[in-house]
Parts: C-alpha cells; sequence; structure tokens
C-alpha cells in the first residue's frame, strides 16, 4: 500500500511522465521488482522495502517504511536525464502529503538521490521514509 | 551534600560504556545482515551464489571505532580483494536488471530496541 502510495504520487505527474517511457500505455513506474524484461530506460522501480517498523503508541498503531524509488536512464554519456528523474522524484515525496489506503500520514522525508550507474544504465536512488498512523 | 554536575566525567563514563559494549552490538548485526544474506536465493546462477558466499564468508564484518565525542560502529563489506569499495550494493539496492535483497539496512533499524537494549540500561 505505500508502494501503491507512491505510485499514484510519481503518475500523477506530468514533469516526471514525459521523462519517462511508457509500458502498455502507462507511464513506466513499476511496483514490481525487477521492472518487466521489455520495458524500455526511462523508468522507475519504486518496489523494494528495505525497513519496515511499528510506530505505536499506547492508543495508536502506526508504521514507518522505507521505500527505495530506483530511476534509471540509459548510459549515453550524460547523466542529465537520470538526474533530472531522481530530483523530481525528490521533489514530489519529500515531505509531500500521501494517500495511504488505510493509514493517515504523518511525515515523509527522502535521502539520496545517490548514484547506482551500472554498465548500460544509469541510476539513482531516492529512498523515502514514511510514517504513517493505522486508520 | 552539594552535589556537582561534571559533564565531562558523565561523558567519558558514557563513552567507555559504548566502547565496552559497541563490539556485541557490531557482532549482533553483523549476524543478523549474514543470516539475511544466506537466505538470498535469486539470481540462482554458480556466480550469483559464490559471490554472496564472499561476502557472507569473507568481507562481511563490522567495527567500532572511537571519533572525537563520538563512538561509530560500522556494519558492511571490507575493501575487496581487488580494492573494490562497493561490493554488496546491488544485493542491497537491486539493479535495472536484478531485484533488491536488501540485508544490510535491516539488519541495523529493523533491530533498534535490541540495539538500544544491547548498549546499555
Amino acid at each position: 500500500m505505500f508502494a501503491k502510495a507512491v505510485y499514484d504520487t510519481l503518475s500523477q505527474d506530468v514533469t516526471l511522465i514525459g521523462m519517462l517511457s511508457s509500458y502498455e500505455t502507462k507511464p513506466a513506474i513499476f511496483t514490481t521488482d525487477p521492472a518487466p524484461g521489455d520495458a524500455s530506460l526511462p523508468y522507475i522501480v519504486a518496489a523494494t522495502v528495505p525497513v519496515s517498523t511499528a510506530f505505536d503508541t499506547k492508543t495508536t498503531r502506526g508504521r514507518l517504511v522505507w521505500l527505495d524509488v530506483r530511476c534509471y536512464a540509459a548510459a549515453l554519456g550524460s547523466a542529465k536525464v537520470v538526474n533530472a528523474i531522481a530530483e523530481r522524484v525528490r521533489y514530489l515525496l519529500h515531505r509531500q502529503p500521501l494517500l495511504i489506503s488505510g493509514h493517515v500520514w504523518i511525515w515523509s522525508e527522502c535521502t539520496g538521490p545517490i548514484n547506482s550507474d551500472e554498465s548500460d544504465a544509469y541510476g539513482r536512488i531516492v529512498t523515502v521514509q514514511i510514517l504513517a498512523d493505522e486508520l | 551534600m552539594k552535589l556537582t554536575w561534571t559533564p565531562k566525567e558523565v561523558k567519558k563514563m558514557v563513552k567507555d560504556v559504548l566502547l565496552e559494549r559497541g563490539p556485541d552490538v557490531g557482532m549482533f548485526c553483523e549476524t543478523d545482515a549474514r543470516r539475511r544474506l544466506d537466505a538470498i536465493t535469486d539470481p540462482d546462477t554458480k556466480r550469483d551464489k559464490n559471490y554472496r558466499r564472499y561476502l557472507s564468508e569473507q568481507i562481511l564484518t563490522n567495527t567500532v571505532e572511537e571519533d572525537g565525542d563520538d563512538v561509530v560502529i560500522r556494519v558492511g563489506m571490507k575493501v575487496g580483494k581487488a580494492g573494490q569499495q562497493h561490493h554488496g550494493f546491488y544485493v542491497e539496492t537491486g539493479s535495472s536488471t536484478a531485484p533488491a535483497h536488501p540485508f544490510l539496512r535491516p539488519a541495523v533499524f529493523q533491530n533498534g530496541k535490541d540495539i538500544v537494549g544491547l548498549l546499555g540500561d
């Protein structure tokens, strides 16, 4: 549900969509890991949850979730495209409210982008930490 | 009776306790990271399996160091045989074609309560 919330936010941004390829008529933002083999760059993979911990009090239940948003673009000699995608992702997620099913958003904060270049693709990773109370 | 606040002594005492218990925390996190790393089953090529075994058995480690007023506990990979400094990075974060299998960050951040417990009361 957290990945879905991030997907919804990213896929509704016209500027970001304009920088990504499309996959089956939708923006190439995937909540499966890895991306489908026939997806073409540039694309985003927003699926990995490295940390998910309880954020409970005596009277409330909540969660702190980290989500890696991995941005990839073709390695063609310039990282301009992947940098622009990653910065847009950060802009859209850093301290921005999310609509999370069954939860009330409290706070989000991004770290990164960090470099994750490969031989065929330039990569940047933005990690968003999301804090939410259960409804 | 006059009580005197001696912050330097308190800081030194806390630091000494952290330095004494830090190795236990480092080993605890390293062990948990290794357990997570050993549980990864894909990609299942011989090359990938051998690489994960190399990470787990040869270069996954922890260190505890003083850094000024801080005590720094690090869990991660040693510099590789050929000087590589980012071993395990793509296992942790995934790549454009391979899935991520986080094992280092959960070993620390999923264990916050246990780590605080080990560091002292």
